[in-house]
């Protein structure tokens, strides 16, 4: 080697070999998605596809320059079922791409005026569709309605979006919207408020006869309905999951709430997001459990905290509904305090650990354990119910704020020891404030 | 349940040890291509690769080989063989260029696919270590563009994909001259084709070079 390096002296060999490599990496083609699709499509069956925007399969769309328009897509086997097929990395087509292209995710995005007809390719399958979205580049001059049903029943949800009027004479959903509820003129309102919304569309929860006014505001222009909501409700029907559960001191159970139509039609639907839940006969301080709307937004949970009987009551309008239910009383061991994080699945043990903060630092924590009773030896949360006291050092080092997560903030410096009890068991950890 | 489970796992790991068996195949191929020339003729000359004061067409070499290819993607590896021609000229004393092209030989079917290079080609720089006992080391360095034709057979019909692909060759081989046969040298040599990170394609390729010195 040594002699080949002396016969090459002189000669920029190896400035040409690195150009020789980088140009040969950078000169790389080829996609070899479309061999890795057909793998794909034979493994899954993949017979047929079809793409949409907005949950809509034969919609147009109409964009201005630098808009995005998120495409999705079903995709069906042999027999017709639905397959599971990712919508990343995939092969997105636009018949046009001065006018728009469509990234690897199905996200169009507008690049000149024209029209575009978009479809998808996935192992050989082409999309028994193709979506046409025109771009025009136009300005807003007016909303020119807002789109939804235009009465509602009470107890419902109803969703509604808003058309804008444009410059160039076309009507476009618009994806800037804010919206509120606003005061009728004549005073009269329904029991309605905003569970939802974005910039697109508004959910409306929609409790009691009546009208409310919904508007809808975007780039300085605004408009307003007036949605009248008609009682045509004839029952409201609460159900424990599971059905007459024992419901015991720190277990929580779903309670779904459904509403069927006086005139019959219809099947009945969900409005557990719809109706407001409380307790009732309860004194202050000895509540036998909590309700609380579940983050599904169509449920609700109920939690119990002390042995007793309670009644739980749902209204929505012109309509309740009362449950009555016991809490049994329930041991635990296998008491396990955690630290949790926000935005994170790591948890951290400090069952009979300790762990350092500076002042002023909060720390978020939560008790789990096996009941001894009840049929069950699941581990499950029971922060809601357990009891976190300091138990040696100085009240004043940190402040603990209970809850379904426990606060701890560091206040002053120091060292505490802090047990955390449920009836059963107990444990403890250190808290060293720097 | 468990039946259906149990084929599967029966037939997974019959793909695997197929799998295994074929690329132990390839490296003893590539281990007897490195050893049998070095046992056969340690003793052939080590003079100079081509005549400086000679014709260019003494600069000249072809390379004639059968290889052994290792495609794999999603999961599934497949192994036609090729064909491969190469014309080469020394710029100096084991410096060279050269151009190649490979043809398919036969192609190889896993599960619903059958697979070939269909053809490929390209051209590099041909860094040659100074023989020893006419043994010598080659690295190539640079660019070819490949064709490949995937089938597919299965419930749904058939369909076929083709896809051209292009990027760097990366190449390691061995040369060993023939005591016998001076201008003609056994040839053994790894290629790696080097175009997207999803899709490895690899050769193992032995052979003939003939000098034309």
């Amino acid at each position: 080697m040594r002699r080949w390096f002396t016969n090459t002296r002189g000669i920029r060999w190896r400035g040409l070999l690195a150009g020789f490599c980088l140009l040969s990496l950078a000169a790389c083609e080829g996609d070899p998605r479309v061999l890795q699709e057909a793998v794909l499509a034979s493994n899954t069956n993949l017979s047929g596809l079809t793409i949409a925007f907005n949950d809509q399969a034969d919609a147009q769309a109409i964009l201005n320059i630098g808009e995005q328009l998120q495409f999705s897509f079903s995709a069906t086997n042999l027999n017709g079922q639905p397959v599971s097929i990712e919508n990343n990395d995939r092969r997105w087509i636009s018949s046009n791409t001065a006018v728009g292209t469509v990234s690897d995710s199905g996200i169009f995005i507008a690049r000149g005026n024209g029209t575009a007809l978009i479809s998808l390719r996935i192992g050989g399958i082409f999309s028994s569709n193709s979506l046409q979205v025109t771009v025009s580049n136009a300005e807003l001059v007016s909303i020119a309605r807002i789109a939804g049903p235009d009465t509602v029943s009470e107890c419902s949800s109803p969703s509604f979006t808003a058309i804008g009027s444009f410059s160039d004479g076309s009507e476009r959903s618009l994806s800037e919207l804010a919206w509120q509820l606003a005061e009728l003129d004549d005073g009269m309102a329904g029991d309605a408020s905003i569970i939802s919304q974005n910039a697109e569309s508004a959910t409306i929860a929609v409790r009691s006869a009546g009208t409310f006014r919904l508007q809808a505001t975007q780039d300085g222009f605004s408009t307003v309905a007036d949605i009248p909501v008609v009682a045509d409700l004839a029952t409201l029907e609460i159900t424990p999951l599971p059905v007459n559960p024992p419901i015991e001191v720190g277990q929580s159970i779903q309670l779904l709430a459904t509403a069927n139509s006086s005139d019959g039609s219809g099947a009945p639907r969900a409005v557990g997001n719809v109706v407001r839940w409380s307790l009732v006969e309860q004194v202050q301080g000895s509540a036998v459990a909590s309700v609380q709307p579940a983050a599904n937004g169509v449920s609700a949970q109920l939690l119990g905290l002390r042995s007793g009987a309670g009644t739980l009551l749902a209204v929505c309008g012109s309509l309740n509904q009362s449950v009555t239910f016991t809490v049994d009383e329930a041991r635990f061991d296998n008491l396990l305090i955690v630290q949790v994080f926000d935005n994170s699945d790591t948890e951290v043990d400090l069952t009979d650990g300790e762990i350092s903060i500076a002042q002023g630092e909060i720390i978020t924590v939560t008790a789990s354990g096996r009941s001894d009773g009840g049929g069950t030896s699941e581990r499950r949360d029971i922060t809601a119910v357990t009891d976190f006291r300091v138990i040696a050092g100085d009240d004043d080092v940190v402040d603990i704020e209970l809850g379904s997560e426990v606060e701890i903030t560091g206040e002053e410096a120091g060292t505490v020891t802090i047990e955390a009890a449920v009836n059963g068991d107990s444990a403890t950890f250190q808290v060293t404030v720097n | 349940m468990r039946d259906t489970n149990s084929r599967f796992v029966s037939r997974s790991l019959h793909t695997r040890r197929i799998r295994s068996r074929r690329i132990s195949t390839l490296w003893l191929v590539f281990a007897l291509t490195l050893t049998l020339p070095i046992a056969s003729v340690a003793t052939a000359s080590d003079r100079p690769l081509f005549d400086y004061s000679g014709s260019p067409l003494s600069r000249l070499f072809v390379d004639l080989q059968l290889g052994v290819q290792a495609v794999s993607h999603s999961d599934v590896d497949f192994n036609p063989t090729i064909t491969s021609v190469g014309v080469g000229f020394w710029l100096f004393d084991n410096i060279g260029i050269d151009f190649f092209l490979d043809a398919t030989a036969s192609d190889d079917t896993e599960e619903a696919f059958t697979l070939e290079i269909d053809q490929a080609s390209g051209f590099g720089l041909r860094l040659q270590s100074p023989p020893r006992r006419g043994l010598s080391l080659h690295v190539n360095l640079g660019y070819v563009t490949y064709r490949i034709v995937q089938l597919e057979q299965d419930a749904r019909g058939s369909r076929e994909v083709v896809e051209n692909f292009a990027g760097a060759r990366l190449g390691i081989g061995v040369a060993q001259r023939l005591r016998a046969f001076e201008n003609i040298l056994i040839t053994g040599e790894y290629r790696n084709y080097l175009s997207d990170d999803e899709l490895q394609a690899d050769t193992l390729a032995v052979g003939l070079r003939v000098n034309f010195k």
